[in-house]
């Protein structure tokens, strides 16, 4: 699936991504400013897929003076599943999130990287997850060290179940990550930039770039 | 030379596997998809398919690193490669 465009999944029509739009927040919204924020499709496509939704009913529109504004009718007995099917990314968040809390031990850091969480995938995208496995692993046993990769397995057989993407996982060990390597990797550059945590402090990147204290 | 040491590993493994699904299903995964090559092996083997996992995160970690593969992740693709190729083993010769 495309995590950006969640109503793809089942219907990859215009209507769908209006719907998205709209799903985001209870405000009213004019087409040019539906078609704006959603970067895609003509604005005359925008405009019909309104008249489309309003009519069926799941669009409310209202005339303030020259314009008309549109907002989701919240009301409406399909509103529970649309915005249930725009909260999918969040979901997926949430999902990973609590995947990874019942690690034992935990990753150190664990982040969405890459096109799904730019938000800019393609059709085939694979979903990029970055890991940081404990050092403590390095003098573990066999079967300690065996049972985090099969977490890391379980995790990707969920990441395809749940979106039917198949997912790169990432994995570098705590003693690899440098102040060094951080700055001059590019992906772990772009990691930090636009990664999304899923795993381990938020300031992660902070105290691996100017060094632990403490 | 060490990475491609492992790269050679990785390929092992991934060809192990092809061999371990041919004998069993009569098919074997094609494309670039990680999670199908690894559920078709699971059927097989869950086992060997957690080793199929581990190399194909060591060539995507390859990929990704612009730093040679640690000591740790040579020893983790051996072990993987070197029970994937012992599965073969136990295949029938004719």
């Amino acid at each position: 699936m495309l995590l950006q465009r969640p109503f793809a999944a089942i219907a990859p029509t215009v209507d769908g991504d209006v719907l998205a739009v709209l799903a985001r927040s209870d405000a009213s919204f004019t087409a040019g400013q539906v078609h704006n924020l959603m970067g895609t499709y003509s604005y005359s496509g925008v405009a019909k897929a309104l008249a489309r939704l309003v009519a069926q009913g799941t669009v409310r529109s209202q005339r303030i003076g020259s314009t008309t504004v549109y907002a989701l009718n919240r009301e409406h007995l399909a509103a529970g599943a649309i915005l249930e099917l725009a909260g999918i990314r969040g979901r997926f968040l949430e999902r990973l999130r609590a995947a990874f809390d019942q690690w034992e031990p935990v990753p150190v850091f664990a982040a969405l990287f890459g096109s799904a969480a730019r938000g800019d995938m393609a059709v085939g995208s694979d979903i990029d997850i970055f890991i940081v496995r404990p050092a403590a692993l390095e003098e573990a046993s066999d079967a300690e060290n065996a049972a985090w990769s099969s977490n890391v397995g379980h995790l990707q057989e969920s990441v395809l179940g749940w979106t039917g993407n198949d997912s790169r996982v990432y994995e570098v060990g705590e003693r690899e990550l440098g102040r060094d390597l951080v700055a001059d990797d590019p992906v772990l550059a772009s990691i930090r930039r636009e990664g999304i945590p899923l795993s381990g402090p938020r300031e992660f990147w902070s105290v691996t770039t100017h060094g632990r204290t403490g | 030379m060490a990475d491609s040491y492992v790269t050679l590993l990785v390929h092992a493994g991934i060809a192990a596997s092809d061999v371990l699904c041919c004998a069993a299903l009569g098919e074997h995964s094609r494309g670039q998809n990680h999670a199908e090559a690894i559920a078709l092996l699971a059927k097989v083997s869950p086992d060997r398919s957690h080793d199929l996992g581990t190399l194909l995160n060591l060539k995507t970690k390859a990929g990704y690193s612009h730093q040679p593969m640690s000591k740790g992740d040579r020893a983790k693709a051996e072990r993987s490669a070197e029970r994937l190729m012992a599965a073969l083993d136990a295949l029938p010769t004719t």
